[in-house]
């Protein structure tokens, strides 16, 4: 059999009825729904809790209507599935639901290759003077002097992407010498940790709160080779003992500002801090702590709305 | 590393059945998404509960990495499990297909009401109630 097309059913409903039109949905032949709920930002706000920051959230009435979507495939006999939905949901009045607005409206889709049409939005870069950043399925010829990390965009953050990582990137390149011992807190892919090792540190130690993040940083660790040079942990800096030449922090300015008498601790005497992820407001008042820590301030870049500091021990 | 939340996007997936076809694909893929990752951590975490559908929120960071988090099962599933059901009526008014009691619905209702839009689990047991309602359930008094 083949589905060359997909129908996308949208009904516009209350939230009390969302769970009853996808029942509906679901009985009608979907393989599954999507909701469109505009409360879902106040709902979801402070539910991952690894540094994540969220938009500016609006208010939103809890009773704005919700899209319930469901997609079926082929078009044979759409009709009178449609027909079926309309009426069903039009019914839910009768059992005490408050089904409005209740409209419904259909859009016919090609069938499309979705498994990979993400991979549109990930290209090969190249970052700082020396590093290529290559998705695994991108071919690249490299050029003299080139240092290539191989990273397929996975589940944890840091796909070189954004431009905190960037930033990162560029400046860890200018700070690293051969030999170092290089700390990465917060690692998410590990592609910071990667980098560090690609560029000459004699041994890396990452770490993240987040257990997807660091099995995502083993793997793709281990598809490089590196796992000799770099290993990963679950938790803090806390847990990490000794002395660093470089520690890195790509997280947010809040968690920089946690962290920071232990980054202090953990940095040789002419050490660098590397922090990232701090937005254009923050940035005062990471330098000012950066600052009263002892440390001096000896670099900054900017890119968008986000701000990386290098200082000195 | 600094998250900074993109969207977030909530779908009711089959456990341990996500797949690249829609709603998965379209709805991860137009925001960049690596849709096979998903669907192979979605089945990894939901294979035990095969059967029931499983609505999960995704949340999708600037860098399009992403997180996600699995709520309990949708009312009309429950419902049906709680009924012995397999599938609900095309004509609720006329024909009752299968009965639930209210302690059935309040069960239910509890469980579901950290996911539900509900002020309390009144509201919530009115949720329930209703979606039973619909599908030809009838819900004792």
């Amino acid at each position: 059999m083949t589905e060359e097309y997909w129908t996308k059913i949208t009904v516009n409903t209350s939230p009390e009825a969302v769970e009853a039109v996808a029942g509906i949905l679901m009985e009608a032949g979907a393989g599954g729904i999507e909701i469109d709920d505009p409360n879902i930002w106040q709902e979801s706000v402070g539910t991952n809790c690894y540094g994540e920051l969220y938009p500016e959230i609006r208010p939103i009435s809890p009773n704005a209507p919700v899209k319930v979507i469901a997609y079926l495939a082929g078009d044979c006999r759409m009709v009178e599935v449609i027909a079926t939905i309309k009426k069903r949901v039009l019914a839910l009045k009768n059992v005490g639901l408050d089904a409005s607005p209740g409209t419904i409206s259909t859009e016919l889709l090609a069938e499309s290759d979705w498994a990979h049409s993400w991979k549109e939005f990930y290209h090969t870069q190249r970052v700082g003077e020396h590093l290529v950043i290559k998705p695994t399925w991108e071919s690249y010829i490299p050029q003299p002097g080139d240092m290539v990390l191989e990273l397929d965009p996975g589940m944890a953050f840091g796909t070189g992407e954004h431009e905190t990582t960037r930033l990162c990137l560029e400046q860890l390149e200018k700070r690293i010498h051969p030999g170092s011992i290089v700390y990465d807190i917060g690692t998410g892919s590990g592609i910071l940790a990667l980098a560090a090792a690609k560029l000459g540190a004699a041994k890396v130690i990452a770490c993240d709160l987040d257990p997807v993040a660091v099995s995502v940083a083993r793997g793709n660790i281990a598809h490089s080779g590196l796992d000799e040079k770099i290993s990963v942990q679950e938790g803090s800096i806390d847990a990490i003992p000794g002395q660093a030449n470089l520690i890195i922090a790509n997280i947010i300015a809040d968690v920089i500002l946690e962290i920071l008498p232990t980054v202090v601790d953990r940095l040789v005497k002419g050490g660098y801090f590397l922090a990232g992820g701090i937005t254009r407001e923050r940035r005062d008042e990471v330098v000012d702590a950066l600052k009263a820590s002892d440390l001096t301030l000896v670099a900054e870049a900017k890119e968008g709305d986000w701000v990386s500091l290098v200082s000195k021990r | 590393m600094a998250k900074k939340v993109a969207a977030l996007v909530k779908l009711q997936v089959p456990a341990g059945k996500a797949n690249p076809a829609p709603p998965v694909g379209p709805a991860l893929g137009q925001h960049g998404v690596n849709i096979m990752e998903f669907c192979k951590t979605f089945n990894e975490r939901t294979a035990n509960q095969a059967g029931m559908i499983i609505p999960v929120v995704i949340t999708v960071y600037e860098d399009r990495s992403f997180t996600f988090v699995t709520k309990t099962p949708p009312a009309a599933v429950l419902l049906k499990k709680a009924a012995g059901l397999d599938k609900a009526s095309g004509t609720p008014n006329v024909k009752k297909v299968a009965k639930v009691t209210k302690e059935q619905v309040r069960e239910i209702a509890e469980l579901k009401m950290p996911d539900l839009n509900a002020s309390d689990v009144e509201a919530a047991m009115r949720m329930v109630a209703g979606t039973a309602r619909s599908m030809g359930i009838e819900v004792q008094k």
